[in-house]
């Protein structure tokens, strides 16, 4: 038995890894600790397109002619490489998706540039490659593939963006005691800048994919917001820590408040939904309660986050921002269970679109929009209900 | 690679700056790191890029070391920790099964062999892939390091940093548990 077991095994020396990958690998590494046994680093993407202009071209030439026409993207890089040369070739490279042949030499080249980058630099690089992911994404999402393909890319994406965002926060870690504070808080603040576009990107990218991907892929965006939400609240501390409360840049003032805003307005919208709730019947009154009480304590942090803020204690704003977090999370989470109860509110919206949508249509069609309010009313008025709860009728 | 003497003297080249030199260490381990890192994660890209990581933390750590005694044991122990990164900033383990697709690509390039043989071939190694993703990682790794890699317990040993003695009898162990994930299949 032993001995058949240790046969079968054998045959997993068989396991290789693609011979393209092998070459590209190859050269990429030996293009990289050349720069660097030389002393001449040469990040950015000047280096990046001279490591995939090599990569590519040497890759496309190692194919035998049997392998090429086995693997017609081969034969199409080749047919490339030939006609134009490198640089045709070295686009493909860059531009490359989950599932093309060349991606893993993008990411390949990637974890290079991360890994040979100062520690200074590694945060910022970070975040760059965050923002290739959701570039990538945002090409996958308009793919004409199966809802199975593409909710499996969307979510190896996703995971990709929580993985980097959370490293980049550790890079953020690591520097935090260096000897150049200026440098450090200029790093977080690059940081805190971008994760919050990670934020609005993902969430909008969300609303572009259909009912299913988003149900699939739901549990890793969650988790990639939250991330991003971690990244950018730990970045925006390393500011404030840098340069003290008083100096901190406007730009820090300016991110916090935006973001106190965004959880203002999603709390009016599981408002929304509790106030139809109350009107409905046969909606689920426990999760009613739950979203009523999640979203009244929410409220309370975030008007302690304005105060602060006001009195410009950043600290303290954005730690109570950050409290806010999971409750506004948990009472969006209620609201969604309980608007799938209230059949005018997922019936309309094919998309399965998110409360925010249905309850601002519901505004556009039944109710005059409100005037214009400035900030402080907004925050402590709560939105005007709609008339009935057959606005959609 | 010719051995022992050959090894010291290209990493000896590779501190005084001949980068070539990485090339050969490349083309001896780049299969077999593979393969240890693609049966320890869940799919053959994330198997291409820990092995690329792990070769560039190689060449850091032989231009940083000042001796390096045994260098495979360095690599494997490179391509442990990359593996574990991974998985820590993945935040849970993830245990999938490859895709089969992938799978097929290795196959394909044997062209020694006929389609029925290929298709026995695959279905064989399918099945053995997935008894082996199924165990517990102290053994799997021992396994893979012993049959797949051909280390000897000695060499494993250096690797695990356990007793020659410890990884006999892990390896005993792992080939039990093997059997019994095996046993409703044969």
């Amino acid at each position: 038995m032993s001995r058949k077991i240790i046969k079968q095994l054998k045959t997993l020396q068989r396991i290789t890894p693609r011979s393209e990958w092998q070459a590209s690998c190859k050269e990429l590494l030996l293009s990289q600790v050349a720069s660097q046994g030389m002393g001449t680093s040469r990040p950015g993407a000047f280096a990046g397109i001279v490591v995939y202009t090599r990569t590519v071209m040497s890759g496309a030439y190692q194919y035998t002619l049997g392998a090429v026409v086995a693997h017609p993207a081969a034969m199409a890089l080749t047919a490339l490489t030939l006609l134009f040369g490198g640089s045709v070739a070295t686009l493909g490279a860059r531009h490359s998706l989950p599932g093309d042949t060349l991606y893993s030499v993008k990411k390949t080249s990637e974890n290079f540039q991360v890994a040979i980058a100062s520690p200074d630099q590694k945060a910022e690089l970070q975040m760059q490659l965050v923002e290739t992911r959701l570039e990538e994404l945002d090409a996958i999402s308009k793919q004409p593939i199966s809802d199975e393909e593409k909710a499996q890319k969307v979510e190896s994406l996703v995971s990709d963006v929580t993985a980097t965002l959370n490293s980049a926060g550790q890079h953020l870690d690591d520097i935090k005691g260096s000897q150049d504070p200026q440098r450090v808080a200029q790093v977080a603040n690059t940081v805190s800048q971008k994760a919050v576009r990670v934020s609005e990107a993902l969430s909008k990218t969300k609303q572009t994919l259909s009912k299913p991907v988003k149900q699939d892929t739901a549990p890793k965006v969650k988790e990639a917001l939250a991330q991003a939400n971690t990244t950018t609240t730990k970045a925006l501390a390393v500011v404030i820590e840098k340069n003290g409360s008083s100096k901190a840049p406007d730009d820090i003032k300016n991110n916090i408040q935006d973001r106190i805003k965004q959880a203002e307005e999603n709390v009016k919208d599981v408002n929304q939904v509790v106030k139809i709730a109350a009107e409905t019947k046969g909606v689920d009154t426990d999760q009613v309660a739950k979203a009523t009480k999640d979203s009244k304590q929410a409220t309370e942090k975030l008007q302690t986050a304005k105060k602060s803020l006001e009195k410009n204690d950043l600290s303290l704003a954005l730690t109570s921002l950050d409290e806010s977090y999971e409750l506004v999370v948990d009472a969006q989470e209620s609201a969604d269970a309980i608007k799938v109860t209230i059949p005018d509110l997922t019936s309309s919206d094919p998309n399965d679109a998110d409360v925010k949508d249905t309850a601002d249509k519901k505004d556009e069609t039944k109710t005059p929009p409100p005037e214009k309010q400035d900030d402080s009313e907004k925050s402590t008025t709560p939105p005007a209900p709609p008339a009935s709860p057959e606005v959609k009728k | 690679m010719r051995g022992y003497l050959n090894e010291q003297i290209l990493i000896y080249q590779i501190k005084r700056g001949h980068t070539e030199s990485f090339a050969p260490l490349y083309d001896h381990y780049v299969q077999k790191v593979y393969r240890f890192v693609y049966l320890k994660v869940p799919s053959a890209s994330d198997a291409e890029d820990l092995t690329s990581e792990t070769f560039l933390k190689t060449w850091q750590y032989i231009k940083e070391a000042r001796a390096i005694g045994n260098l495979q044991a360095v690599i494997y122990k490179i391509a442990r920790n990359v593996v574990v990164d991974f998985y820590r900033k993945r935040g849970k383990m993830i245990v999938d099964s490859l895709d089969e697709s992938e799978n097929e690509i290795v196959i394909a390039d044997r062209v020694d062999l006929t389609l029925e043989e290929k298709m026995v071939l695959k279905s064989e190694m399918v099945l053995v892939e997935k008894a082996l993703r199924e165990l517990k990682d102290t053994y799997r790794e021992i396994i893979i390091l012993h049959y797949l890699n051909d280390l000897s317990l000695k060499e494993i040993a250096k690797v695990v940093e356990r007793s020659p003695g410890a990884v006999r009898v892990m390896l005993h162990r792992g080939i039990k548990a093997l059997k019994g994930k095996l046993k409703p299949h044969t």
